[in-house]
């Protein structure tokens, strides 16, 4: 299994961790990602808001760039997995725009074939093969009640993303494979709040506490959450939130790929979990 | 059609009697391809009268039987046993915490919210009838039926006093794209106060009984508040997010903040000073991408 992988713009900076833990299970699992440094930003849920076209173009560039080489984009960030498969679904809907987009790539040598699928971690694990492989590959079972946060954008709008039903279940089958207990609770499918942070900090770090506070009444050991985005707010900003929850427990959080690079025996510090 | 039974967990509460609301049990038959009105109906027929729950046209179009399936909001009346019991179990709830009694609630914060927008057309003195693209455009967003879903369902609603909610921003929508309006910038100055807030969480579009597409929506009416340049953090984040592309490749998540709050990025200091310390603070710049040309040309094309 071979893919183009976008870690997107945190997951180089803010929480690289989660890139080197991709990298780690990817290589374990025998999927091998091939990272592409002429992949620009996708936009995230902004760019569209200022410069629609724009948006599309740099998005079908990197869908060219990956098709290139007869490559699926893999991503490990749910805003980008957003972001791409909108943009794909409007440039395979919308024939002016991509007319248009395609003039200007063929003159850097591309061209947009509309035959890329953009998929996410979560997803690829979840798929029959990689299941089996990862299952016999366990070395170190992860016995924890963990609660799984799935981040709103790797499920809606469906009309977009349409992996899985109203009622996920990809993060409770890795769950399970991995020998932990998957937590239900309200809050697993809410927003983390962090795409307001910077523009409205109290309600953000509100929804934040709430939904954290949830994770742990329901007597949850653990947060694994498959957005780096999400990781931010579970876990960085998880003191301020709670403290507005008025909860006084705190809880871990990690992302799905140091969870999995757990199992499959790799050590923290390899994972470069954080205390 | 065979009738089967299942659990039926319906949220009860008489204000002369209880002291506040509580799922109460019951095992009821029902028909697969039943809507939870014709259920509730029923139920009120063999178990128990005394329930109270709001119904009205039974065609999806007067929005006010909306109620809390299972956690989230849909029409009754349009909604299916099929569709939403899952282990023979359904769990219904009023949209609002704002309980009246049973199922029956008070839906007044968002009529409250939807009212400050003025929902109405304020026609300009010689209107010119719609073409058919201005139609086509706003067609969508007329068929809002203001039954609240999308409102009782966003966590930004829920969290947020300041956020109007998706409602009104689907409205804000249907009125400053008609031409006949003569208020199109007043309402978009007043809907740059409130569009910014939204986190993108998109439960409003999973749930709205009439599938308006309300990304669209919000996306078309932040371009045009940029077009008019009104102010704003929101403004000025998306606006650097383009900056920052064109520059890099790649979002600069440094300067971003500074960008966005200008002065005010001072009280991110702690934020900053913690990124540091945990070896998480992104750099100054980020490295460029390759090829990077081709993105300034893409931008420089297609304005």
């Amino acid at each position: 299994m071979r893919f183009a992988y976008y870690p997107g713009c945190n997951s180089e900076t803010v929480t690289k961790e989660n890139l080197t833990a991709t990298k780690k299970i990817a290589e374990k699992l025998g999927i091998q990602l091939i990272e592409f440094r002429e992949f620009s930003c996708c936009g995230a849920a902004h760019l569209n808001e200022k410069n629609p076209k724009f948006n599309l173009a740099i998005n079908a560039r990197n869908f060219a760039l990956a098709e290139g080489h007869g490559l699926d984009i893999l991503t490990t960030c749910s805003t980008c997995l957003y972001a791409m498969r909108k943009a794909k679904y409007t440039l395979d809907n919308d024939k002016k725009s991509r007319k248009e987009i395609d003039e200007q790539l063929r003159i850097f040598g591309l061209e947009y074939k509309g035959k890329i699928e953009i998929t996410h971690l979560a997803w690829v694990l979840n798929s029959k093969e990689i299941l089996k492989k990862l299952k016999e590959k366990i070395k170190n079972p992860v016995k924890l009640r963990i609660a799984p946060f799935y981040g709103c954008h790797s499920i809606r709008p469906s009309k977009y993303l349409g992996f899985e039903s109203k009622n996920p279940a990809s993060l409770e089958n890795l769950i399970k494979a991995v020998g932990g207990m998957p937590v239900d609770y309200g809050s697993r499918l809410k927003c983390c709040g962090f795409h307001t942070l910077l523009t409205n900090r109290y309600a953000s770090e509100r929804m934040n506490g709430s939904n954290i506070k949830d994770a742990i009444e329901a007597k949850a050991e653990l947060i694994v959450t498959a957005c780096p985005l999400c990781y931010v707010q579970l876990k960085l900003f998880q003191d301020e939130s709670l403290r507005l929850a008025g909860c006084k427990k705190r809880i871990p959080v990690m992302h799905l790929s140091q969870l999995i690079g757990l199992a499959l025996g790799l050590s923290n510090e390899e994972l470069e979990t954080a205390p | 059609m065979k009738a089967e039974k299942i659990e039926l967990v319906v949220q009860r509460f008489n204000p002369e009697r209880d002291e506040k609301p509580h799922l109460q049990s019951y095992k009821i038959e029902v028909k697969a391809e039943m809507t939870i009105i014709e259920m509730l109906d029923g139920f009120r027929e063999k178990y128990d009268s005394g329930l109270a729950f709001r119904k009205g046209c039974r065609s999806g179009i007067c929005g006010i039987c909306a109620l809390r399936i299972n956690g989230q909001g849909f029409l009754g009346c349009k909604t299916k046993v099929k569709d939403v019991c899952f282990n023979k179990k359904i769990v219904i709830e009023p949209l609002t915490k704002d309980v009246i009694k049973d199922l029956v609630c008070n839906t007044t914060s968002f009529w409250r919210e939807l009212e400050r927008v003025k929902p109405w057309l304020i026609p300009k003195r010689y209107p010119e009838p719609l073409s058919a693209g201005e139609l086509e455009r706003i067609d969508d967003s007329s068929r809002c039926i203001h039954c609240g879903i999308c409102h009782y369902d966003c966590g930004t609603v829920e969290h947020d006093s300041m956020f109007a909610g998706p409602a009104v921003a689907v409205k804000g929508y249907r009125l400053v794209y008609d031409s006949r309006d003569r208020r199109a910038k007043e309402r978009l100055r007043q809907l740059n106060q409130t569009v910014w807030r939204c986190n993108h969480s998109w439960n409003c579009v999973e749930q709205c009984p009439k599938s308006i597409d309300i990304t669209k929506c919000m996306d078309e009416l932040k371009e045009d508040i940029i077009k008019i340049r009104l102010k704003g953090a929101g403004v000025r984040h998306v606006q650097y997010f383009e900056k920052a592309i064109i520059r890099y490749g790649k979002l600069n998540e440094f300067i971003l903040p500074i960008k966005t709050l200008g002065a005010k990025a001072i009280f991110l200091l702690g934020d900053g000073m913690r990124l540091w310390l945990g070896n998480r603070l992104p750099p100054l710049a980020p490295k460029k991408i390759l090829r990077l040309i081709e993105i300034k040309r893409l931008f420089k094309k297609l304005k």
